[in-house]
């Protein structure tokens, strides 16, 4: 991927690029608002992480004026206010996700993946598909082979979440901002009990698992 | 006492300065009128007097003619009366008849009343200048009559005036100053204590305060009022110092296991399992360092959260999403999760409302043992919305229950559950934003975990649903 990365602090800028580099991703950085929104416009770029608070021109400002401009690059807000009154205000200038500081590297590449492939989704399908899993969007239940799933409601709606971001790494604050709707972490494990759950049914048994933790991370749905 | 600033310069000694200026003009202005309605009084009561005698003579001169005033005159000033008057009858040319006035006074041509010095025979044959008030009659022949008095008494009553008013104002001066420089030194005296009481708080002394006396005037009311701040300051600090406290302690207790954790690693000679280990343990290890910033600032965010962004929202439906998220952890340990709600709308704001009822939920299945119950229950009374999380867990005993509000407290520090103490604190922040109410009372055994939002009037009545809170 090649990304462009706003931040006007240092050590993270290194840091975040640093690591985007180690995966082989290429990565513009850009210390201020103005400097960022003129790379933006004039490369392009498969995402940009956007800080909000920069110097000369605010995070918010460079999205809006990206977006009136007609760019559609997928945009990811990093904020260190994180609170829930920013994050529908970045949502709403038309950011694709948002994530507080501090994050972990590993939160940032997973929603990173996640709002670049968003784009080819088909809009409108009536059903999911990954190898010889079926999610039947109408009748909320999934099939894996010829076997049918039913599914209870929170199982359906994280397993459609898993489904969209098949083959990537989805972590557990994805989860629970996407079916929770909580922008805070619940805590323990909970994530991992619906996970585990939501695994039984869909990984019988001598079937190979198709839903995989991913240590330190998250989880990922592979089609086997 | 010290001042630091001129004492003239004080809003005290202004304010006794400017008293003592209106005393000192209403005193001479009382002192004035008082004068001059005396001696109108006397000048009125003596022309009264004088005119009458003058009348008297001037009966006599119409019916005895010239010789008979002067006979009157003559038998007048050989009787010694209380009363003296002095007299004067004079040819139309001023040539004195009788009378005990030197001579008929220059400026006086026509009738009418005088008030002049002049030189007057007294009885004992010698003469003295005095000062008098006379009636002049011009009579009928050309004849001239002069009846007077004395009036030296006026210029006593002058000078006792001006000596009166002289003494007046200078001991309403003197005693104005006295107290204005009292008043003003207890003013300044105040200032200067709560100013050296407000330095030793500034420079550490935390416990000052500003001493209050039994008279409950204005300077007693403010310091009151500088006491409860300086108090509030104190407890804030107080609870800041705790939170540090208890954050550095949880930060530094995962920080030193990493460090001595990448040191053993680093002793290891690049054993790969050992590393990778290392790796994994550390990892959890920053999670929750992690998670232990983002509970600070949540908390924090709560704190200074206003009720703006608060709409109307179900709380049955917020609460049966939480149980949703749990249910399953609850299972998986072998706990009896059940819940009873009724639909109940309240003012608020989704986001936290969800934090608090996950974070009970939370708690609970954290400290319940398996094989126990959590009870999950939202009802409604006529003022409230009551949403009472309630386990069979160890509770929390009576004395500690207000100390777990407190950031980073825990009660069994060893306790592995893991979780950094700040659950509860979150909840009852939320629940203060909420205008609401949270009671920890003992659920034998257990913790029952009571939380009361106002029902609808927030919006109507801010400071009322405040108010009612307290009561």
């Amino acid at each position: 991927m090649k990304l462009l990365l706003v931040e006007d602090d240092v050590q993270t800028g290194d840091y975040v690029r640093r690591g985007l580099a180690e995966l082989g991703h290429g990565c513009d950085l850009a210390r201020d608002g103005v400097e960022g929104l003129t790379a933006a416009l004039t490369h392009d770029y498969d995402a940009i992480i956007l800080d909000r608070n920069l110097p000369h021109l605010d995070g918010l400002a460079v999205l809006q004026a990206l977006r009136a401009q007609g760019n559609r690059t997928p945009v990811l807000l990093l904020s260190a206010l994180g609170e829930v009154g920013d994050r529908v205000a970045g949502l709403r200038a038309g950011g694709d996700d948002y994530l507080p500081k501090p994050f972990s590297f590993q939160e940032l590449l997973a929603r990173l993946d996640a709002i670049v492939r968003r784009r080819g989704e088909p809009p409108g399908a009536t059903t999911l598909t990954v190898g010889h899993l079926t999610l039947d969007l109408l009748g909320r239940r999934a099939r894996r082979g010829d076997r049918v799933i039913e599914l209870l409601n929170k199982e359906f709606q994280l397993l459609d979440y898993l489904m969209r971001h098949a083959g990537q790494v989805v972590t557990r604050t994805m989860l629970t901002e996407a079916i929770w709707d909580y922008d805070f972490n619940p805590g323990t494990n909970v994530i991992d009990v619906h996970i585990s759950r939501l695994r039984a049914k869909i990984d019988g048994p001598g079937e190979p698992a198709m839903i995989r933790t991913v240590r330190g991370a998250g989880y990922r749905l592979d089609a086997v | 006492m010290r001042f630091d600033r001129p004492v003239m310069r004080s809003a005290a000694w202004r304010g006794a300065l400017w008293i003592t200026l209106i005393a000192l003009v209403a005193t001479s202005v009382a002192l004035t009128l008082q004068y001059v309605q005396t001696t109108r009084t006397i000048a009125a009561r003596r022309e009264a007097v004088v005119d009458d005698e003058a009348s008297g003579l001037v009966e006599r001169y119409r019916t005895d003619g010239a010789a008979g005033v002067a006979q009157a005159i003559q038998r007048q000033l050989t009787v010694p009366r209380i009363h003296e008057f002095f007299y004067l009858l004079t040819l139309p040319d001023g040539t004195p008849i009788a009378g005990n006035l030197l001579g008929w006074p220059a400026d006086i041509e026509r009738s009418g009343f005088y008030r002049f010095d002049t030189a007057v025979t007294n009885t004992r044959g010698g003469s003295s200048r005095r000062s008098v008030e006379a009636r002049a009659v011009v009579l009928d022949n050309g004849f001239r009559l002069l009846v007077g008095d004395f009036a030296d008494e006026r210029a006593a009553l002058r000078e006792r005036y001006i000596s009166a008013l002289l003494w007046t104002l200078l001991a309403t001066g003197a005693l104005g100053l006295l107290f204005g420089w009292l008043y003003s030194r207890r003013g300044l005296a105040f200032v200067e204590q709560v100013s050296a009481v407000g330095q030793r708080f500034l420079a550490g002394a935390m416990s000052e305060r500003v001493p209050v006396s039994s008279r409950g005037d204005e300077y007693d009311h403010l310091a009151d009022t500088i006491n409860r701040t300086f108090a509030e300051v104190e407890r804030l600090f107080g609870s800041l110092r705790a939170a540090t406290d208890g954050m550095a302690h949880d930060l530094k207790t995962p920080l030193t296991r990493i460090r001595a954790r990448l040191e053993l690693a680093e002793m290891g000679n690049g054993d790969k399992e050992r590393l990778r280990q290392a790796v994994a343990e550390t990892r959890i290890d920053l999670d929750a360092l992690l998670q232990l910033i983002e509970d600070m600032l949540s908390l924090a965010r709560v704190e200074a959260a206003g009720g703006e962004a608060f709409a109307p929202v179900a709380l049955d439906a917020i609460v049966a999403e939480a149980l949703e998220l749990y249910e399953p952890l609850a299972e998986e340990k072998g706990i009896d999760l059940a819940a009873q709600l009724v639909p109940a709308m309240i003012r608020g704001s989704r986001s936290l409302i969800g934090r608090l009822v996950a974070n009970l939920l939370d708690n609970a299945v954290k400290f319940t043992p398996s094989g126990g119950k959590i009870r999950v229950a939202l009802d409604l009374d006529d003022d409230w919305a009551r949403l009472v999380v309630a386990d069979n867990g160890p509770g929390i005993p009576a004395a500690h229950r207000q100390v777990v509000l407190g950031r980073f407290r825990r009660l069994d520090e060893s306790r592995p559950s893991g979780g950094n103490g700040l659950g509860l604190s979150i909840v009852d922040a939320v629940c203060r934003v909420h205008h609401g109410a949270m009671i920890l009372s003992d659920n034998h055994p257990g913790l029952r975990v009571e939380i009361r939002f106002p029902l609808g009037r927030i919006a109507a009545e801010g400071q009322g649903a405040d108010r009612e809170q307290d009561g």
